[in-house]
């Protein structure tokens, strides 16, 4: 190769012979001419120069080409191993203190509460886990006497049975690192932790004012610093190792949905005062649950690895599920003993691209659509595309149960009072547009507060105000008193200010969008951008206008998403418009009394009406999840209430493996294409530099 | 030199104090304790709840100055979230992230060992390669591959960190695979993840290192001593590899040293976009998730390292230059 290269710059073989001194400086060692020829032969003194450095480094590294790979894990580590990843590090891994979606994802799998959503069954439904059968319910009355006056409430007595094969992960911190079996007492312990202000719960809304007595412990832990576990709550007993009874202080059919949360999976106290001892890092580091899987390791903002658990309980695949489950081969491992994996890799990995092209490469199981992606990767019939096809990936499409929305501030004196004004802007709001433009067209364009697969969502409903039309809603300007955007009163151009709680290109490109649609009725509009926390700062002061905002459901139950419209939940409380409306808020209290059925159905539908007329906030879209999984990943099904359905997971290595065979090899050829041109450019200076010296 | 080096340490109390205060007010002045708390406690807080948050974190207390008497009768002004959280900075005893639920101290222990397995490498291969090189463009002066040098050198100026990641990656690991995109492993297996973001941070530093390296030395190559070597015979290799490369060593010295302590801070993007646990990723994370007790604590840190690290510098110049004095 050098040879005809050097030809090229007119120079040939011999004349680098003539001048080996000039050349040594191309030599990978130190060329000295012995002075002393008298005393013997030239002799070649060699020593290492900077140029048998660089060689050596270049061996170095061609010694290490061979084993790069793309390849991110150890050859070990393949197997029943599911490979996942995760927008960020959990905050916490203590069930009482998740709030945030990565934390419930890995507490999911490793405490079980007494109940847990069916993975299969559509619609969503909960089945007992820890529990031994669905628990038992009594409604009773009370006399109480308030303010001197007796009234007789109606309490609620659920009684649940514990299953007599649960045991606690095998735990250092349990004597002989043996866990010990689960009792009645643990679940109690675990819900006074909800109610203990030290620990700082994010679960407490979940039992507060539900639970008889819960909120007078938790008064006196507040004044005394210190909760004492060893008190009674009246609405908590136990009165044997698997019988817990727990009293609420009114109907609520939907607390079956807490029993089936995190929240109140039971942990050992042990493990709480064993980590959370001085000099320790604290429980939230070291999970001990019942869960089918256990923490093997956490390296922060690295990865998280958890294993299967050798003493979870005999819980079998379901051998029956949706309709369409057979013919999707979701029932194949019906029967067979959980978990089906033996270790889950979960990588810790904030942005977007590296998922999906690991995704792409096989190093992730299965994968979302980035925006950006997705018209190469769905056609214009929502179908996957024939390359994807081809690699043998599947995709799935659910709903997520969410409802994005646009909220009116109803303390403030222009939106609150003018109910024709706020029917005119989301009569103006063009969701179809939005859809298109930011979500690909995947959204559901919502009609009400009620997400697709929640009990009480009507897919025929037609929200008059939604329907984007321009000319009706300037006929509702002119009623609401703004007649072309112009105060009647004033004669001054209207002007509202639009919130939002992030402060991304993409979230301030939306927010101009959301204004270009106002801002059509002759409407002035002024963007707020704030940090999340200002956002907050707002909505609980109720100085904002107009507010973007979403809700994802905790629970798969209507009551979740129309609390949010209930007046006593006002600022600070989640319901950011501050709606209050006497017959909606009377409808909700009994809703949430009652089990699904056509008499709730009936008051879900009035209370929604309610909801579209007032108009307190523009219905935006509900999101659909498009989940892509390769051919190894089986038994995947979307479920859009966090659970602990990592269990129900199989993967095929031999598949895997052969399709890491076809992705792993390194293409060498463009590092030697790469060397050829740097030698290449750099030679004709040298040799420039040579002749110049020469002459 | 001790003179001098006390009067710095001196300076360096208000300059620390100011930048505590900057961020104290950044984040104490533009969020109210009931949205911070809010903020940490997840969806649907109550108000009870917020309220034993705000208390256990001492965001109940004034701001600067507490002018109401203590339970024991006596006037605190001290006791306030400013001057609390000061104290426990300069006493090392760093606080518990809001964020993740731990304490700083291990946390900076955690993360350390990641970055400097990224920025070391980077560091001396950044300086190996970089220093021939200048040398090498040095030699060839006045070529056609000096001017394509510069030319190469502005064009990988002007290149954003973030397009040599992404370049990078989809190249080096998507389309060629010789890396992995992503990932990491603590220990010896750390290599192959690290081999990408070592060649970026290289590669990226390059240009601007080479530039100013090359400046160096040209400016070296015209004083007198370089003439007078040549008068004096010698080969224009040793010239420039003894003389000039001695000689250029102080604005060398300058830049390398000063950033020796920011080896420990990481690299915010590769640090992110590789996944390499270390404190860049912490810092980025932190800022995301607005937990102010890490924010608060790293650049404390940062803050003690910058003012080390400009007396080192100080400190070295006299090594490598016997005529610098300190004053």
């Amino acid at each position: 190769m050098p040879f005809p290269l050097f030809r090229l710059y007119g120079l040939s073989a011999p004349l680098l012979l003539q001048y080996p001194d000039r050349m040594a400086v191309l030599l990978p060692f130190k060329y000295r001419r012995n002075q002393k020829a008298h005393l013997g032969p030239a002799r070649l003194r060699i020593r290492p120069t900077a140029p048998v450095l660089v060689l050596f480094v270049v061996l170095a590294l061609a010694a290490c080409l061979p084993s790069c790979s793309n390849n991110p894990y150890p050859a070990a580590s393949a197997g029943q191993t599911l490979y996942t990843a995760l927008s960020e590090d959990p905050r916490t891994l203590d069930p009482a203190q998740v709030s945030d979606v990565t934390s419930g994802e890995i507490t999911n799998q490793i405490y079980d509460a007494l109940y847990q959503n069916s993975y299969l069954d559509r619609p969503y439904k909960v089945e007992p886990a820890l529990a031994a059968a669905y628990p038992d319910k009594r409604v009773f009355y009370e006399t109480v006497t308030e303010n001197g006056v007796r009234n007789k409430v109606a309490r609620m007595e659920y009684t649940f049975k514990l299953r007599d094969d649960i045991y606690f992960q095998d735990d250092p911190c349990f004597p002989g690192g043996k866990g010990r079996r689960v009792t009645a007492q643990d679940v109690i312990y675990s819900i006074k932790r909800l109610a203990d202000p030290q620990v700082q719960s994010t679960g407490y809304w979940l039992v507060a004012g539900k639970i008889e007595g819960i909120d007078d412990f938790f008064k006196k832990a507040a004044a005394a610093g210190k909760a004492d576990y060893s008190a009674d709550i009246k609405g908590l007993q136990a009165s044997d190792d698997r019988t817990l009874k727990i009293t609420l202080t009114e109907p609520y059919p939907a607390f079956i949905y807490v029993m089936a949360m995190t929240y109140t999976a039971p942990v050992p106290h042990e493990a709480v005062a064993c980590y959370n001892a001085p000099g320790r890092d604290g429980f939230s580091r070291h999970p001990v649950g019942t869960g089918a899987y256990r923490l093997k390791s956490w390296k922060r903002q690295h990865r998280i690895v958890l294993e299967r658990n050798p003493t979870f309980r005999t819980e079998y695949y379901p051998a029956t599920g949706a309709p369409g489950d057979m013919e999707k081969g979701l029932l194949l491992d019906a029967g067979k003993r959980l978990p089906l994996t033996d270790e889950i890799w979960y990588t810790i990995i904030p942005t977007v691209q590296p998922v999906w092209l690991l995704f792409l490469q096989g190093y992730l199981d299965a994968s979302g659509i980035p925006q950006e992606q997705f018209d190469k990767v769905i056609t214009k019939q929502l179908d996957l595309s024939p390359d994807f096809v081809r690699k043998g990936i599947s995709l799935e499409i659910g709903n997520d149960l969410t409802t994005y929305y646009i909220a009116f501030n109803m303390r403030d004196p222009v939106l609150g009072r003018n109910k024709y004004l706020r029917q005119a802007l989301s009569l103006a709001y063009d969701s179809d547009l939005f859809n298109q433009i930011y979500l690909n067209g995947r959204a559901v364009n919502a009609q009400g507060p009620l997400p697709p697969g929640v009990f009480g969502y009507d897919p025929s409903l037609k929200n008059p105000y939604k329907a984007h039309d321009l000319e009706k809603a300037r006929e509702l300007m002119v009623k609401a008193g703004y007649p072309g955007g112009i105060g009647g009163r004033t004669g001054r151009q209207l002007e509202l200010t639009y919130d939002i709680g992030a402060d991304s290109a993409r979230a301030r490109e939306q927010a101009t969008f959301d204004m270009r649609c106002f801002e059509q009725l002759g409407i002035r509009m002024r963007l707020q951008v704030n940090t999340f926390s200002q956002f907050l700062e707002r909505t609980i002061k109720g100085t904002f206008q107009m507010a973007g905002s979403g809700w994802s459901a905790d629970y798969p139950d209507p009551e979740n998403f129309l609390q949010l419209l209930y007046g006593p939940n006002a600022p600070p409380n989640p319901n950011h418009a501050a709606f209050s409306n006497p017959e909606y808020d009377r409808l909700y209290e009994r809703m949430k009394t009652m089990d699904d059925g056509p008499e709730r159905l009936a008051i879900i539908n009035r209370m929604v009406a309610i909801a579209v007329g007032e108009c307190p906030w523009i219905f935006n879209v509900h999101t659909p999840s498009y989940v892509l999984r390769h051919s190894w990943y089986k038994n995947g099904k979307n479920h859009s209430i966090t659970g602990n359905y990592k269990k129900y997971l199989r993967i095929d290595p031999v598949a895997r493996r052969a399709y890491w065979g076809r992705e792993d090899r390194p293409d060498y050829k463009a590092l030697i294409y790469a060397a050829v041109i740097l030698v290449a450019l750099a030679l004709p200076a040298v040799v420039i530099k040579f002749r110049q010296r020469r002459r | 030199m001790t003179a001098y080096i006390v009067r710095r340490l001196l300076l360096a109390v208000p300059t620390v104090l100011g930048v505590c205060l900057v961020t104290f007010l950044l984040f104490n002045v533009f969020a109210s304790p009931d949205a911070i708390a809010r903020k940490q406690l997840g969806k649907n807080p109550t108000e009870m709840q917020v309220k034993s948050w705000i208390h256990a974190h001492g965001m109940d207390k004034p701001m600067f100055l507490s002018l109401q008497k203590g339970p024991d009768g006596r006037l605190h002004p001290f006791d306030s979230r400013f001057w609390n959280q000061m104290r426990e900075l300069v006493l090392f005893e760093f606080p518990e992230s809001d964020y993740l639920h731990e304490k700083m101290g291990s946390l900076l222990r955690e993360k350390i060992g990641p970055s400097l397995t990224l920025t070391i490498p980077a560091f001396i291969l950044s300086i190996i390669i970089t220093l021939p090189l200048a040398l090498f463009i040095a030699y060839y002066r006045g070529t056609y591959l000096d001017r394509v040098a510069l030319f190469v050198c502005v064009i990988l100026m002007s290149i954003v960190i973030l397009n040599y990641i992404i370049l990078g990656q989809y190249l080096l690991a998507v389309v060629f695979k010789y890396f992995p995109i992503y990932g990491y492993e603590f220990g010896l297996g750390a290599w192959k993840f690290l081999l990408l973001p070592v060649i970026l941070a290289v590669a990226s530093a390059l240009g601007g290192n080479l530039r100013f390296y090359r400046t160096v030395m040209l400016n070296e190559v015209r004083a007198d001593y370089v003439r007078t070597a040549m008068a004096k015979g010698l080969s224009e290799e040793k010239i420039l590899f003894k003389h000039v490369l001695k000689n250029a060593m102080i604005p060398i010295l300058t830049v390398t040293v000063l950033s020796i302590p920011f080896l420990i801070t990481g690299s915010l993007f590769l640090e992110m976009y590789f996944g390499i646990p270390g404190m860049g990723n912490m810092m980025l994370n932190a800022i995301n998730n607005h937990d102010y007790p890490v924010i608060r604590t790293l650049v404390y840190v940062y803050s003690l390292l910058y003012i080390g690290g400009s007396i080192l510098t100080d400190i070295s110049y006299t090594l490598v230059d016997p005529r610098v004095k300190f004053e």
